[in-house]
């Protein structure tokens, strides 16, 4: 008994001692450019603990206290080893070098891969910028959606298609952050590029599943990028000149003690200028610019001002034109109120509108989003096994979904506005990572959701609250009448949604080399992006759940293997996931939704689900590095009718979406020859767009009327296409400031006519039924010459 | 309008290319397709009445999207003038699927119904006769929406403000082998005075309407129900093949009252409608845009 006291006596003794710990914390930072570097692994091997740097470059590690080899490694960089006595908190913060030499002499311990099998993290694409600009170029450009659609689970609608689809999600479902803004329309030019300058950006994040409680407003995906500081070092510029498009980025300190740092980048677009030589009068143009300013105040005070500008320009002749575009404006303080917690506020405004002007009948049109955003994010990194995440999010919207003018005074046109439409979301969150065991992660987590729909507007009220009826004596929906009308006063609450939103992750390490994972998310979307279209067009309006449209509510379960093999040279990640979402919005035949005031009597709520499995087996090193990516998958949804007499759409029954795609699969690849040369392929082999083809057709008033009835039960011609791109940067043997290369590419190299669309009309020479392919690209070559200085 | 935008979009991608191919095709249900639009006629700008005598019904089945139409035989037609009750036979011309009569009366504001027996089937369908719109005048221009050189017309009305209207124009021009439909609601223009441009779109830039060429036209006033009808029925017809949006089955307003199930196509009216017929004079074109 006395021999068990003493024992306990000690052991409470060690313990004690043993409890204390200290944390090592600070901000890493590219040698070169002063730019803060996010996700760099920085771990202690021999314990196999280690932590990523956030969107800022801050990292923070708490362990008992001794002597540690700190290790922080970074594709593309050189690691670096640094011992440290770590018996006091203490500061150490990192300048890392870039690794110009090749890839295969680089060193991908299975340190790299502790920290990616060890978290939670899944269905997650993260990548750093360098990465993507060695990825062919299309149309001359490094295009981050393009580059992300070369993933499983991600692909977009086909050519002519804005937005992009993750996991058999609509393109209205991603979130779209870009430093913490949110962007309402993602492509330029109907999906041919997108609205990202990846010059001015430093990281990329796509999370298609597993996504943490910090991240919510949309059901399928969040897309956060994260643009560059500038270079606190010194004036730099860089950009390119290519045949279809042209930017220039420009960056440098903006004072002497290096704290702060300013970034300016600009592209457009000027294919039609060549073709207004050619006595065209049609253009389709697009430009942008990004800035930012940061600044350090001190250790623990960075403050940056970001802002983004973009528009899409199509003019045919004087008589039609339409722009349309992003503009975003954020203000963010990073403030460390201790080494181990992290805290951003942000305040953003951001502006969406589209206007559109057809000068033969002298109509104007203009549609707004206006948003005033408020996130208050903090991370605790408590200690080596916990690390937790809270925070507050406020959102103001304010839509106006169309003002109609004449713009002539021979106008016949009516002024008229649409009811403008306002709403309050806002959201707390909580969420832990947590080391439970030696081998099992566990990330948890809940947010909760709320949205406050207000006024000043008036709802219009319908018989039985139903804005669409059935008319049985025909069988068709139709849009009843309303029969009053109740008005709200200005902040007045209309209606009022709030949901929980449980976020679980779970990581299993099998060995150090493999892991499997598991994820349940369930998330809430609160605006509905309208539109009846295969793929979005520039007309569609967004609009938030009210009276008669609810939010969209989504589960997804997915589960997934990942192991490294050979030393990390190779990967393979596979997953398989469900989601199942309510109250997705549908549209009655016929649905009239440009300039409709009562958008409510055009749509019926039905679900939607989608499954699939996932295959990504990587290369990652040596001279030939690359991907392959293959998605088995299948994306429905369905409206049953209301009551038993009711068709419900498409007879009730399930359909595939416009998006679905059965098989995806791609093939991404680099193969760097020597110091001048690199050359790149990307390989598309999907099946066609589900479509709807006719079974038949009729003569109605002199006129072949094609017959539809199951909808989406056919498929375009697969889609596939070949692209290959040569770098070839020459020597820089004068050790000049100006460095260049020349990229040659060639998009679609065996020149297939893609289907954007099958469609069926009458020839009105023949007037015979024909079935006519619209395909929009051949083969495009181009050349850009890309500069840096 | 939102044929005008969605074909503004399909003419920006111009990069574009179209090509005729062979799709293979699952045959659908065949079904009883009724033409009968029954019109009446009042000249512009003469202003004389046509007497509305003549009328007919042409009934066809559904057939496979490269096949022939067939037509559909032996049914019994006859319309009835609900107020009055006089019963208007249809009589087929042999087997060719036309049904004429030649002694129908139309009167305004009177409901009219149709009844159909074909197949040992019975179907129905009930339209009122509603007045046609006053044409106030008729420009020639040279300025068309795509293509500032051409000339096209400006048929003028004026909508009343205290109700909303639909109107339906059916044009054909001598150097086109198929007509135009198009629909409109009073959406934007709501008592005010405006006007339909009526035009000729070729791809082929050297055919264009010119000195001498005719344009017929027919403007009707019609019903939410046929312009919701028309509106699914020209999405199908006209498809710009990017912005289309999903495609849909067109049910008309006649129903079988036998079998639920077995629904024809088509639908019936009743209308009062301006007839035009417009030759282009190089001396009457007015050059405003």
């Amino acid at each position: 008994m006395k021999k068990f006291i003493v024992f306990c006596f000690f052991l409470n003794i060690s313990l004690l001692f043993s409890q204390q710990k200290f944390t090592v914390s600070g901000v890493i930072k590219e040698s070169t450019s002063l730019e803060t570097a996010i996700g760099v692994n920085v771990y202690i091997s021999d314990l196999s603990i280690g932590e990523t740097t956030n969107e800022y470059g801050f990292y923070s590690l708490t362990l008992p206290e001794g002597t540690y080899d700190l290790v922080v490694s970074y594709i593309g960089f050189k690691t670096i080893v640094k011992t440290i006595i770590l018996n006091e908190d203490q500061k150490s913060d990192f300048l890392i070098e870039e690794n110009t030499t090749n890839l295969d002499e680089v060193i991908l311990t299975e340190n790299v891969s502790i920290t990616n099998l060890k978290s939670p993290e899944m269905s997650t694409f993260k990548v750093a910028i360098k990465t993507i600009q060695k990825m062919p170029v299309v149309f001359g450009e490094v295009d981050i959606l393009k580059s992300i659609q070369m993933l499983p689970g991600v692909s977009s609608g086909g050519e002519g298609a804005s937005g992009f689809n993750v996991r058999g999600g609509a393109a209205d479902q991603n979130l779209i952050l870009l430093d913490e803004a949110t962007i309402y329309n993602s492509s330029h030019l109907f999906g041919f590029f997108s609205v990202f300058n990846a010059d001015a950006i430093k990281d990329i994040k796509l999370y298609k599943g597993a996504i943490p409680a910090r991240y919510g407003g949309r059901v399928s995906s969040i897309l956060d990028i994260r643009q560059k500081d500038g270079n606190k070092n010194g004036f730099h510029g860089s950009g390119g000149i290519g045949s279809i498009s042209s930017r220039l980025l420009l960056e440098g300190p903006i004072d002497k003690q290096q704290k702060g740092s300013f970034l300016v980048a600009g592209r457009g677009s000027y294919a039609h200028l060549f073709l207004k030589l050619a006595n065209e009068p049609n253009s389709a143009y697009f430009y942008d610019l990004n800035t930012k300013i940061s600044y350090e105040f001190n250790e623990n005070n960075h403050v940056y001002l970001s802002g983004y500008f973009g528009r899409d320009v199509f003019e045919i002749s004087n008589s039609f034109n339409n722009s349309y575009g992003n503009a975003t404006i954020n203000l963010r303080w990073n403030h460390l109120f201790t080494d181990r917690l992290f805290s951003n506020l942000s305040v953003i405004y951001t502006d969406y509108n589209y206007k559109l002007s057809i000068n033969s009948v002298g109509f104007d049109w203009i549609s707004k989003i206006n948003n005033f955003n408020l996130k208050y994010d903090i991370t605790y990194y408590a200690n080596e096994k916990i690390k937790m995440f809270f925070g507050l999010n406020g959102m103001y919207y304010d839509f106006n979904p169309g003002k109609i003018e004449n713009s002539t005074s021979t106008s016949t046109i009516n002024t008229d506005q649409l009811d403008k439409k306002y709403a309050f979301e806002s959201a707390a969150y909580v969420d832990v990572e947590q080391e439970v065991a030696n081998k099992l992660t566990v990330q948890y987590g809940l947010r909760f959701s709320l949205f406050n729909r207000v006024g000043e507007q008036p709802v219009q009220l319908y018989e039985n609250d139903e804005p669409v009826i059935f008319n049985e004596v025909i069988g068709i929906y139709q849009s009843a009448v309303p029969i009053g009308q109740i008005e709200y006063g200005k902040g007045e609450v209309m209606s009022t949604f709030h949901n929980f939103e449980p976020r679980l992750g779970l990581a299993y390490q099998l060995n150090t080399l493999s892991s499997v994972k598991a994820s349940y998310n369930r998330m809430a979307q609160y605006i509905h992006l309208i539109s009846n279209t295969n793929s979005p067009t520039p007309l569609d309006v967004w609009a938030p759940s009210g009276k008669y449209i609810k939010p969209q509510l989504l589960n997804q379960y997915s589960l997934g293997y990942f192991t490294n093999l050979n030393n990390n040279h190779y990967t393979i990640e596979t997953e398989i996931f469900y989601k199942n979402t309510e109250n997705r919005l549908d549209y009655i035949d016929g649905a009239n939704l440009i300039a409709n005031n009562s958008i409510e009597t055009e749509v019926l709520s039905g679900e939607a689900r989608a499954y699939g499995f996932e295959l990504l087996l990587k290369k990652n090193t040596g001279k030939l590095t690359g991907w392959i990516a293959y998605t088995l998958s299948q994306a429905q949804q369905r409206v049953e009718g209301r009551t038993p007499i009711e068709t419900g759409i498409n007879e009730g029954n399930w359909y595939n979406t416009s998006y679905d795609k059965l098989h995806d699969f791609s093939v991404t690849a680099q193969y760097n020859l020597n110091k001048k040369w690199d050359f790149g392929a990307i390989f598309v082999y999907q099946t066609g767009r589900a479509t709807t083809y006719p079974t038949g057709y009729y003569v109605y008033d002199g006129l072949n009327v094609p017959i539809y009835t199951n909808r989406n039960q056919d498929n375009l011609p697969s889609y596939n296409h070949l692209d290959i791109s040569a770098t070839l940067t020459p020597l820089n043997k004068k050790q000049r400031n100006w460095e260049s290369q020349w990229v040659f590419g060639i998009y679609n190299v065996y020149a297939r006519k893609n289907a954007a669309s099958i469609s069926f009309r009458q020839n009105d020479e023949t007037l015979n039924n024909e079935a006519v392919k619209l395909s929009i690209f051949g083969i495009v070559p181009s050349v850009t010459y890309n500069f840096n200085f | 309008m939102k044929k005008i935008v969605f074909i503004f979009f399909a003419l920006v991608l111009f990069i574009s290319c179209e090509e005729v191919v062979t799709v293979d095709l699952y045959e659908s249900q065949e079904r009883l397709v009724i033409n009968a639009s029954l019109n009446w006629y009042r000249n512009y700008p003469e202003n004389t009445m046509d007497s509305g005598n003549n009328q007919s019904v042409t009934l066809t089945t559904t057939a496979g999207y490269y096949d022939d139409i067939l037509p559909a035989s032996n049914a019994v037609i006859d319309v009835t003038n609900t107020i009055t009750n006089e019963v208007f036979n249809f009589f087929e011309d042999g087997n060719s699927g036309i049904y004429n009569c030649t002694n129908f009366k139309p009167v305004l504001y009177n409901t009219y119904t149709l009844k159909i027996v074909y197949n040992g089937e019975v179907y129905s369908a009930e339209e009122t006769l509603i007045d046609a719109p006053i044409i106030d005048t008729i420009q020639q221009v040279r300025g068309g929406i795509f293509d500032e050189d051409q000339i096209v017309l400006k048929v003028y009305y004026t909508d009343d403000i205290d109700e909303t209207n639909y109107y339906y124009f059916d044009y054909i021009t001598s150097i086109s082998a198929i007509k135009e439909l198009s629909a409109n609601s009073d959406r934007f223009t709501n008592g005010n005075q405006t006007y339909e441009i009526i035009s000729y779109f070729n791809e082929d830039e050297d055919i264009k309407i010119e000195d001498g060429d005719v344009f017929d036209i027919k403007f009707f006033e019609i019903n939410s129900s046929y312009y919701q009808y028309l509106n699914i029925l020209l999405d199908q017809i006209y498809s710009s093949g990017l912005f289309d949006p999903v495609p849909a089955e067109v049910k008309g307003n006649v129903i079988n009252k036998t079998n639920i199930d077995n629904y024809p196509y088509g639908y019936f009216r009743v209308a009062l409608g301006n007839k035009v017929r417009v030759v282009i004079d190089e001396d009457s074109i007015v050059g405003d845009e």
